[in-house]
């Protein structure tokens, strides 16, 4: 039965960083440990839901030239204001006539790409000065770890804000700021869950057979610290999302013609009195992504943690 | 323990000092020329003598390291510059915008503390129940809907829509404003104008404590010491409380206290949806005018703040769980 254990990393980084004990996977030595998290995901029916989810909207994102023929962003007048489910547009239309269907299906490319992209950026960044953080100790890692409390206490929205006046907003400008604020809890987690790998006694062991570093390094503790960073990553994923939408209702989110999903509710929320479908047709496809995101990361998470088996 | 204190007291310092130092030199590289700000022409030329005053009174023809050491200078003297924006004095900005916004954290604290406590509890205890099913939708819901959306929902639910019904008064809620009147710092003679920003501010943070009580909760419900505590025969409400709650709240108060960043940003776009005359609408205004001091001046009250209030955080371990009074070393 796979328990639901959500914030269980956030809560381990921050009471100091106790992540769950690493087993060393090669000694007890399933089949493939691969195979064996797959198992461990399939069975968590959430996790699955979200994982076909998070793959119709890939699917759609690709597919979008062949699942409409309109044009993104494109601003029709003369069919403003039209509701749901009328005939040309089965999920209406904007205030200026944009076609709602349309503009979902390629704002699923704009969203995702904004997810991925901040995501891998966070992780990079993450995972390089963690592990620089917990390799070199002593000062290195003080000072290390003062910056990113000086960037955790800053509130992100607001260097966002300041960041996006001076370089100008846009899709670009958007994932750059979101990966280049939302780095530091990766960090801290990898360097917790490292600083724990590196005193176990496999790792102990492989330094008295001579193993050089590179091979402690990337075949005994990256393998074993890795997994809170797949989860942390998968969360701000659909935080990432989240924060577009944030960011266009100030104004400093992606620009049109470009349609992204947060740009749309943000759009949307002019009309909600008489033209609700607006904001709550992009809204249900931004809350889905963010929904079926963090299924997926609880449902990683619990299938890497081999305590819960 | 005193020691602890005082080391980690002075932390503060490298990190007020880091965070402003990073604002500053942000918007020293913003595009945007603060004496059109002041002289309030906009898009006509400013007269050279007036642009030559203004610039001469800013020190804003200095290099960036005088005006870097001008702005440290004043700070540490508690001054706190004026807006180049409204000419008023940043620490008379602050007076009027503070305590609006502590008011809407305090609340929203509240309300994530004791309704996303009981309700995590309540599914931890009730587990599969009905309850527990709400919960898990309410609280993944909550979690996954722009701040600024449930605003706007919420606005229309309970205040245009009984508007147009020509709802009693009682039944509709002003969406708009702020309560002038406060008793006891706490509590405004007109309640209605706090309800929807408050419930809006606090969505987030119930959702997140809710669910982190929950997993917790059900954590500890498998450690040794619950099985003794019912082993002596407690009763089952002493079990769940005095030792199960207490040590299950442990990484629920480091929740709150960072989430405290999450809150200051949701309280941007919460202030500025209800138009609370806060520092976050406050912030999110200034920020668009380019007016460095008073951006600068909020946001040290809110780096201390936040720096301040995760220290406390810090040292409140020991009061729940009794292993870690002796100062712990955290990184």
């Amino acid at each position: 039965m796979a328990i639901s254990v959500p914030d269980r990393s956030l809560a381990e980084e921050h009471i100091g960083g106790a992540p769950t004990e690493p087993t060393t996977d090669h000694t007890v030595a399933p089949a493939t440990p691969k195979g064996d998290v797959w198992r461990r995901f399939k069975r968590n029916r959430l996790a699955m839901i979200g994982l076909v989810l998070i793959v119709l909207i890939v699917l759609a994102a690709v597919f979008a030239d062949f699942l409409t023929t309109g044009q993104p962003g494109k601003v029709n007048t003369n069919d403003a204001n039209q509701r749901l489910f009328s005939p040309g547009h089965p999920l209406g239309t904007d205030r200026v006539g944009r076609d709602l269907y349309t503009d979902v299906l390629y704002g699923a490319r704009v969203s995702l790409r904004i997810g991925l992209f901040a995501g891998l950026i966070a992780a990079s960044i993450g995972i390089v000065v963690g592990a620089i953080s917990a390799f070199y100790g002593r000062w290195i890692d003080s000072s290390i770890m003062r910056f990113t409390d000086i960037l955790l206490s800053l509130p992100y929205i607001l260097i966002a804000l300041a960041i996006i006046t001076v370089v100008g907003p846009g899709e670009r400008t958007v994932i750059l700021v979101l990966g280049l604020l939302g780095w530091m809890a990766i960090a801290r987690v990898l360097r917790a869950s490292i600083l724990q790998v590196k005193e176990t006694e496999y790792v102990e062991a492989a330094r008295a057979l001579g193993a050089p570093n590179r091979r402690i390094i990337f075949r005994h503790i990256l393998p074993n610290t890795i997994q809170p960073v797949i989860v942390y990553t998968t969360l701000f994923i659909g935080a990432a999302v989240l924060s577009e939408a944030a960011l266009s209702f100030l104004g400093v989110g992606v620009q049109r013609p470009t349609p992204a999903w947060g740009l749309m509710v943000a759009e949307g929320r002019r009309s909600l009195a008489n033209y609700p479908h607006m904001l709550f047709v992009p809204a249900i496809a931004l809350s889905i992504l963010v929904t079926a995101a963090v299924f997926v990361g609880d449902g990683l998470r619990d299938a890497l943690d081999p305590k819960l088996k | 323990m005193t020691g602890y204190v005082i080391r980690r007291l002075l932390l503060v310092i490298p990190v007020v000092w880091g965070a402003l130092t990073i604002l500053f030199i942000l918007f020293f590289i913003v595009p945007g020329d603060p004496v059109e700000l002041m002289a309030g022409a906009s898009g006509r030329a400013v007269p050279e003598a007036t642009r030559q005053a203004i610039e001469e009174e800013f020190g804003l023809n200095d290099p960036i390291l005088v005006q870097y050491a001008d702005f440290w200078k004043r700070t540490l003297t508690g001054d706190l510059g004026t807006s180049y924006a409204s000419r008023r004095p940043v620490s008379d900005i602050l007076g009027e915008t503070f305590p609006n916004s502590l008011r809407l954290a305090i609340w929203a604290i509240f309300i994530e503390t004791t309704i996303g406590i009981s309700a995590g509890v309540l599914s931890a205890i009730r587990r599969y129940s009905f309850a527990d099913g709400l919960t898990t939708v309410l609280t993944a819901l909550a979690a996954s809907i722009p701040v600024f959306v449930l605003g706007f929902i919420a606005q229309q639910a309970f205040g245009v829509f009984p508007n147009q019904q020509g709802w009693p008064e009682w039944a509709r809620l002003p969406v708009q404003g702020t309560p002038e009147d406060w008793h006891f710092f706490l509590f405004p003679s007109d309640w209605r104008y706090l309800l929807l920003p408050m419930l809006v501010l606090a969505s987030v943070g119930t959702a997140l404590v809710a669910r982190m009580t929950r997993t917790t909760m059900l954590e500890v419900s498998r450690a040794d010491y619950m099985r003794t505590a019912r082993a002596k025969g407690l009763s089952e409400r002493n079990v769940v409380m005095r030792h199960g709650l207490r040590n299950a709240l442990i990484p629920v108060v480091t929740l709150i206290g960072l989430d405290l960043a999450n809150l200051i940003g949701a309280a941007i776009i919460t202030e500025t949806v209800f138009n609370w005359r806060g520092m976050g609408r406050q912030i999110a205004t200034s920020i668009f005018r380019r007016d460095a001091p008073v951006v600068l001046g909020l946001t040290l009250v809110l780096v201390v703040a936040y720096v301040l209030i995760n220290l406390l955080v810090d040292l409140s371990y020991g009061f729940f769980d009794p292993r870690v009074r002796i100062g712990k070393e955290k990184s």
